[in-house]
């Protein structure tokens, strides 16, 4: 792996993976809050899951900025043309996922 | 003599050296080609064997089509007629669609990269035929009435003891259980392969769209089977151990097995979509001679949808009870998945726009695929909307849908590969007038059968009944759906025939009958290319005119075999430059074995015949054991001349190297394994009101320090083994093997101490099933520090043989890592949830 590979899939695919943590974090967060181990009256934290949408769609956008930065260089072009489309795709899919997290109450 | 400086060799080339290429690579004559492991031989009996398949579980399609052609009809009882949809799904999904990818990848991805072969031979032989052995014998349980009939996802408790005590449900947990390693040690064989095996030159932006496709399908594999592998594995033991997982008396929630079955369901119709994505992707620009439109935009979406697919896993469970933010997460990642799928088609309408279409057999099937498959995404993104999902579940609305995105999206992409990609074989096409017949059969007859469904399915007629009043208004309907299928299986008979024919006929020169641009239609034989070529292109054969002649001319990189054995270039992951020289597995019957015995092992074990079981289990170590020793061998030199003054080292070590990255990989599919054994543990403790439950408890803390020490000193110990002399080396690992294996006792101990009983309660169970995960990797330890110790004794392993020494000791610390995992989660979620 000489040619830095690792990092180089990291910067590419990184808004993704923000939406995957993202996604996740909700999930588990929607999922514990209402069950007996982590129960929380009123259900989910909006307040929480809110914060994280807006954290994670804030760290796409800079990822993304970045990626963009780089792309108009033309130091890494095809690394850093995959990591801007990358973010383009994940602050709409973590802005839809934010949305029901934002509308829905309780533990129905 | 023709020398050109920007190429690195010169032509002629000595006649000694293409004998020399041909007596290294040769395919055994006769049936010396069921020991073949050339990745290209083992491609084609790959996709034969998936072929029949495809066909077997058709004409069980075909008997259920008659069956409820007509109402209160008797053909077949309810309860063959269970197992035969059971049988049709879980052939269809699990012996046909993931084998026909992986094959046709295993096929054409070693010249379509360039290379000689893939890096790991010998396991696609291995993994071909575990699934050929397996795939057979679990077939053939249908003909004894023991197949299993609880619906190709095996819901729980229907498939638990209590309602089915039969074997039937047991051949599909450990048939289909380890047929999954087979499509693991494939995935394994293909992102090694992708990563490493590149022509230099073809960087990862110049690389084909159909290797991105099968290096995120590989990924995607790697991390979504270990769950159903996991969950095939709690759902035996509980039937077998009394383990009780499912039970709801005994805090255990069959939602466990839903959860884990669509985690790997759900990214499993993209690890079925994407290759055929990345098929099409292929085809599209040849046959609109023009190159791919947004070919940058659609590797992103091919890594977009990959990863998006991991969300979408509960959308088959919004009638299980779910809570409502947790269903709208999953419908929101599911409509998100539509964005990147779009790009892609996009891509290809545009590409189509702005060429010049020839219109021929792939074209057809193509057309076809996109026309079906948008209707199944249409569908797709219906039943992603909640409302509409809790009205049509478990109707044929959903048999249609299914049916749209698969056949859609994947057999008629496959069949349109199997037009184009056929003359590679023996150099000719096949008919163009048959396909015509062929394809409109196929495309008619698809939507003539499964149109109507979705008809059927609104009107309420739900799936898998066996038989309908007439009553429900539903005849006319299930009428035309049976004849469209019998159109339909008429088009697979006459492909088959135009198959065959073309087939039969002699063998000519392959050319490049479609003018495609990718690398798989250079002159090849059984060594793969003469020669291993420089790429400097996305479409090299249109941008490198003479680059065949050039290949074939021997002028290009490592044109002989250096060390006399097969070989090829291993080239860097991003950037593919020259690395170093890859030594591969010659043809042995050793794979073949072994996969007999693995087979063995696990179906004489479903029918409780334990000692055969245990025979076939020793034959498969045993030739496990036998093919590795023979790898990592001593090689007469140390630096290979490739041409060009390009001088390579012969192997690499540590993380350069390709065998630590298919040790790394496997190991990574166990800890996935542990993980959704650890999630079992965590959803159970989550879902009681007082933890551990009354008559458990968690050991002494003294117990769990002294053995995560003793863990860390093992793993110390073997990290110093590496840095003592060889003769030291066997004595260190003894004494390592000595913490390790007291540390798993003591941990057990610990745990009986405290009355630990896994028949009890539900949290117990999920103790003793991570506690005994951890006692296999200690066994897979027992087998392998002595055969590291019996390397080092009899000085096979050196500062260039280290390969089996790297990867010993990559697995010995993963063992403490899993272990110190355990203890973290078992304690700390208690912490938290404290």
């Amino acid at each position: 792996m000489s040619d830095h590979f690792f990092s180089r899939a990291t910067r590419a695919s990184l808004p993704l993976l923000i939406w995957g943590v993202h996604f996740a974090f909700a999930y588990i967060v929607a999922a514990s809050q209402c069950t007996p181990g982590a129960l929380r009256v009123g259900g989910p934290n909006p307040w929480l899951l809110g914060g994280a949408t807006l954290l994670s769609m804030a760290a796409c956008v800079w990822v993304g900025a970045l990626a963009g930065k780089r792309l108009r260089q033309g130091s890494d072009e095809f690394v850093d043309y995959v990591g801007a489309a990358s973010a383009v795709l994940a602050v709409v899919a973590v802005a839809w996922t934010g949305i029901p997290v934002l509308l829905v109450t309780g533990c129905a | 003599m023709t020398r050109d400086a920007t190429l690195p060799n010169s032509a002629p080339r000595p006649p000694e050296e293409l004998e020399k290429l041909e007596a290294v690579w040769k395919t055994p004559p006769g049936l010396g080609i069921f020991k073949s492991v050339n990745n290209t031989n083992i491609g084609l009996l790959y996709i034969g064997t998936a072929i029949l398949f495809f066909i077997l579980a058709g004409i069980l399609a075909l008997i259920m089509r008659v069956q409820l052609s007509v109402p209160d009809n008797d053909l077949v009882s309810a309860s063959t007629y269970n197992q035969i949809f059971t049988m049709h799904g879980t052939v269809m999904m699990f012996l046909f669609a993931i084998p026909i990818v992986e094959a046709i990848a295993v096929y054409l991805l070693p010249n379509m990269l360039g290379a000689r072969d893939l890096p790991f031979p010998r396991l696609s032989a291995y993994a071909f035929w575990c699934y050929a052995f397996g795939g057979l014998a679990f077939f053939c349980t249908l003909f004894w009435g023991l197949a299993p009939d609880g619906g190709w996802f095996m819901y729980p408790p229907l498939t638990g003891m209590k309602y089915s005590p039969g074997l039937n449900a047991d051949f599909w947990l450990l048939g289909i259980g380890f047929i999954e390693i087979s499509a693991i040690a494939g995935a394994i064989e293909l992102i090694v392969g992708i990563l490493f095996t590149r022509a230099p030159g073809m960087t990862l932006r110049r690389m084909p769209i159909y290797a991105w496709a099968m290096l995120v399908v590989g990924v995607m594999i790697v991390i979504a089977f270990p769950a159903v592998i996991a969950g095939t594995a709690l759902l035996e033991l509980e039937r077998a151990l009394n383990l009780p997982i499912f039970d709801p008396e005994r805090g255990g929630d069959p939602i466990i097995w839903q959860h884990l079955f669509w985690f790997f369901g759900h990214p499993e119709v993209y690890i079925i979509f994407l290759p055929a994505a990345g098929m099409i992707s292929t085809m599209i620009p040849t046959i609109a001679g023009n190159r791919l439109v947004g070919r940058r935009a659609i590797v992103v979406a091919l890594v977009g949808v990959g990863i998006f697919s991991f969300g979408l896993w509960a959308h088959h469970m919004f009638t299980a009870g779910l809570g409502v933010i947790e269903m709208s997460l999953i419908s929101a990642a599911s409509m998100a998945v539509a964005i990147p799928t779009g790009i892609q088609v996009f891509g290809w309408i545009a590409t189509l726009w702005s060429g010049r279409i020839r219109m021929n057999a792939p074209t057809l099937f193509m057309l076809g695929f996109m026309f079906i498959f948008v209707l199944g995404g249409l569908t797709g993104v219906m039943v992603a909307v909640i409302p509409f999902d809790w009205q049509v579940h478990d109707t044929y609305f959903i048999v249609a849908h299914l049916h749209y995105v698969l056949i859609g999206g994947m057999v008629f992409p496959v069949f349109a590969a199997i037009y184009y990609w056929i003359p590679l074989i023996n150099g000719n096409t096949m008919s163009e007038r048959l396909s015509k017949w062929t394809f409109w059969l196929l495309f008619g007859g698809f939507n003539i059968s499964f149109f109507p469904m979705h008809i059927t399915g609104l009107f309420g007629m739900p799936r898998r009944v066996y038989t309908y009043s007439s009553e429900m208004g539903w005849d006319a309907l299930n009428m035309i759906s049976t004849l469209g299928s019998f159109l339909f299986a008429l088009g697979i008979l006459l492909m088959i025939i135009d198959a065959t024919r073309t087939l039969r006929r002699p063998t000519k020169d392959v050319g490049n009958p479609w003018n495609a641009a990718t690398l798989e239609w250079l002159p090849s034989e059984d060594y793969g290319n003469r020669s291993i070529p420089i790429i400097t292109s996305d479409d090299p054969l249109w941008d490198q005119p003479t680059l065949s002649q050039e290949v074939a001319e021997g002028r290009h990189y490592l044109p002989n075999t250096v060390t006399g054995r097969r070989e090829t270039i291993a080239t860097s992951p991003v950037s593919a430059k020259p690395a170093y020289l890859m030594i591969l597995p010659g043809d042995s019957w050793l794979t073949m074995l072994g996969a007999f015995g693995t087979a063995g092992f696990f179906l004489l074990l479903t029918v409780k015949a334990n000692v055969l079981a245990i025979l076939c289990g020793l034959i498969a170590i045993g030739s496990i054991i036998a093919w590795l020793w023979q790898s990592d061998q001593k090689v007469p030199m140390r630096e290979a001349d490739i041409g060009g003054g390009v001088i390579l080292p012969i192997g690499a070590r540590g993380t350069a190297s390709h065998s630590w990255w298919g040790t790394f990989i496997m190991l990574i599919v166990l800890f996935l394994i542990y993980c959704s054994f650890a999630y079992v543990y965590i959803h159970t403790s989550m879902r009681l009101q007082i933890c551990p439950p009354p008559g458990a408890s968690l050991p002494a803390w003294s117990w769990t320090l002294l053995s995560g020490g003793l863990l860390l000193g093992g793993s110390a110990l073997v990290w110093l083994s590496d840095r003592v002399s060889n003769k030291l080396t066997p004595w260190v690992l003894i004494v390592a093997l000595a913490c390790t294996a007291t540390a798993f006792g003591i941990d057990v101990h610990s745990w009986r101490l405290v009355n630990l009983d896994g028949t009890r309660d539900t949290w117990s169970a999920s103790i003793s099933i991570l506690l005994g995960f951890q006692g296999i990797m200690l066994f897979v330890l027992l087998l392998a520090a002595p055969y590291l110790c019996v390397r080092a004794w009899r000085g096979m392993i050196s500062a260039q043989n280290r390969a089996t020494r790297d990867n010993i000791a990559l697995i010995w610390h993963y063992v403490t890592l899993q272990g110190l995992t355990g203890f973290l989660v078992i304690r700390g979620l208690l912490l938290v949830m404290e």
